[in-house]
């Protein structure tokens, strides 16, 4: 056992020996904790993993089937069409953002907010087509997609973040503080012995100082008194 | 006296005097003849002018050869088309823009050059009407770029109904709403002061998008319910109508658009649809329905053919070609009865506007690398 595997300055007395002890409970507790927390985190990480892949695909194809649906109306309106169509509905893109607590991570919920209160269609007719609308109702789709792609995403990067932080925790605990805390309690088991066992030896020490520090006065008051002792070897 | 034996001079005066008389006699017969002709085919003259017209323009083989030909053949062909190469080279980069409005402005310079101003003046005004149809996309682009704060990009820049100094300032009005103003009087100004009031109520651009779409089909309606107006042309203009009609019904059952918005953009007039049966359009469910409902009118084979198609792979576009091709048919089939009327000199705008949509389907096709499939 080094210097560094026990705590600084610590007292090796009982009472710090009884505090110690409270604390590696809390921590084998708290560790204990942490390792089921992460045990979740990581099975509910996982399961997002294959929902977000499945998203992903999700998203991907709908973002094609949307630029194909765009092919198609380009060939029947034209670019110039749809770039002048796309200008009739002004409306931009935004998402309402709230959040929700998945184990302890607070993760955010993206939700598109359409501005024109769900208006499926911005131009007249005339000039345009069936291909155009079908491109816009695809794009919308895709846009959803992306949406929740992108707060599972969200959500997979801050639970990576949590799992790392709480493997950390785990880990310190598990290699660094409970291992520190139980070198603490067993030096100071060992020095409380040790003093216990000096303790006793002083004793020994004094009680046979005392001893023979009272034969010693029985012997000259005996002298004293006329009688004949016999020399002591000593 | 024996006429063989006539001075030489005698002889020059005969043929002076029966030169004369002949000339007299076309004179006064040519007169009747004239307007027998005018009478029975008033369309006589404007009739070699269409078909020169129809000539030029690209037909359904010279467009299949194009579907198989490299971009730079293509462009090489338009350059021969007459387009001019700042234009059409842009395409080489991906950039379908200015050759899509060049393609339109050569359309309309070319039909309102030869057509507008050289027939009678019911088909003058039919034919502005139709080709009226860019001036329309252009007033459109105005106005939304003025809605979205934008530039409108390039325009075809050619007025038909208007004339120059309404485009104008039309083209540099700084609102919406100026827009409207600019087009008071004019053949857009129908629904234009309704919409635009709901326009400000709503922030919704749709109001005036319809009241100009409206205005567009019921002109050309007005024109057909004028007097003296060829009956095969008011026809021919009523089932343009119609079609119109059919496809905000399809467009809206596929939209899920409530009855009310559809029946909004619905024009009035037609020819084979009444006002019962519009409103029946408008409450249908699905594309299905619509094409049921006009399954007995002229046009209605072409969407019941698309249909089949369309309950197999749900591909809009194929509603959108049905639309178009029924169009244009509809018009070949007409001209089968007449062929001095006119319908064959209308013949000619629609054949033009069918090479437009489909140069820019097929310029779009190509650089999209899709296939292509002329209307």
């Amino acid at each position: 056992m080094t210097q560094q595997d026990i705590l600084e300055d610590v007292n090796p007395t009982r009472m710090e020996l009884l505090k110690l002890k409270d604390r590696i409970e809390l921590a084998k507790k708290g560790h204990k904790l942490l390792k089921e927390k992460r045990d979740a985190l990581i099975m509910e990480f996982f399961d997002l993993v294959k929902k977000a892949s499945e998203v992903r695909e999700k998203a991907i194809e709908k973002l094609m089937k949307a630029y194909e649906k765009l092919a198609a109306a380009k060939t029947t309106v034209g670019t110039t069409g749809v770039k002048c169509a796309s200008m009739a509905s002004a409306e931009e893109v935004r998402v309402d953002i709230g959040s929700r607590n998945v184990m302890g991570v607070v993760v955010p919920i993206i939700e598109r907010v359409s501005e024109d209160g769900g208006t499926q269609v911005a131009y007249g007719f005339a000039d345009t087509s069936g291909a155009l609308d079908e491109a816009v109702r695809a794009f919308r789709e895709a846009l959803d997609a992306v949406l929740e792609l992108a707060e599972i995403e969200e959500t997979l990067r801050l639970m990576a973040e949590e799992i790392e932080r709480t493997k950390r925790r785990v880990n310190a605990l598990e290699h660094i503080v409970i291992p520190r805390l139980e070198n603490t309690e067993k030096y100071i088991e060992m020095k409380l012995d040790e003093q216990e066992r000096e303790n006793f030896v002083r004793l020994k020490r004094v009680k046979s100082m005392l001893e023979e520090r009272r034969a010693e006065e029985i012997e000259r008051e005996l002298r004293e008194a006329g009688a004949e002792l016999p020399e002591l070897e000593k | 006296m024996d006429l063989l034996h006539l001075p030489t001079q005698d002889y020059v005066l005969i043929a002076v005097g029966v030169i004369a008389l002949v000339t007299v006699l076309t004179i006064v017969l040519s007169i009747p003849i004239t307007e027998v002709i005018w009478k029975y085919a008033p369309y006589a003259y404007p009739l070699p002018k269409a078909k020169a017209l129809e000539a030029e323009t690209l037909d359904e083989d010279e467009f299949e050869e194009l579907k198989d030909a490299s971009l730079r053949d293509l462009v090489a062909r338009l350059e021969e088309l007459g387009l001019e190469p700042e234009s059409v080279r842009p395409l080489l980069q991906g950039n379908t823009e200015p050759v899509e409005v060049a393609i339109k402005r050569r359309a309309v310079e070319s039909v309102m050059d030869r057509l507008a101003e050289s027939g009678p003046e019911d088909l003058e005004a039919m034919v502005r009407a139709l080709m009226a149809r860019y001036e329309l996309e252009d007033l459109k682009a105005v106005i939304r770029a003025l809605h979205a704060g934008e530039e409108p990009g390039e325009l075809v820049d050619r007025p038909v109904l208007l004339d120059e100094d309404e485009w104008r300032e039309v083209r540099d009005a700084q609102s919406v709403q100026e827009v409207v103003e600019r087009l008071r009087g004019t053949p857009y100004d129908r629904y234009l002061e309704e919409a635009v009031r709901e326009y400000e109520e709503t922030g919704s651009l749709l109001p005036v998008e319809l009241a100009l779409d409206r205005a567009y089909y019921e002109h050309l309606w007005e024109l057909v319910t004028g007097e003296e107006v060829d009956e095969e042309l008011a026809r021919l203009l009523g089932l343009e109508i119609d079609l119109y009609n059919v496809e905000v019904a399809l467009r809206g059952a596929l939209l899920g658009l409530d009855p009310e918005t559809i029946r909004r953009a619905m024009a009035d007039g037609g020819w084979e649809l009444a006002e019962w049966r519009k409103r029946e359009l408008a409450e249908a469910e699905d594309p299905g329905e619509v094409v049921e409902q006009v399954a007995n009118t002229s046009f209605g084979r072409y969407l019941e053919e698309a249909m089949e198609e369309y309950s197999e792979s749900k591909d809009v576009e194929i509603l959108d070609r049905a639309v178009r091709r029924a169009r244009y048919e509809t018009v070949s089939d007409l001209i089968q009865g007449d062929i001095v009327g006119a319908p064959a000199v209308v013949q000619a705008v629609y054949a033009k506007q069918r090479e437009v949509d489909n140069l820019i389907a097929l310029v779009n096709a190509k650089v999209a690398d899709v296939e292509f499939a002329p209307v």
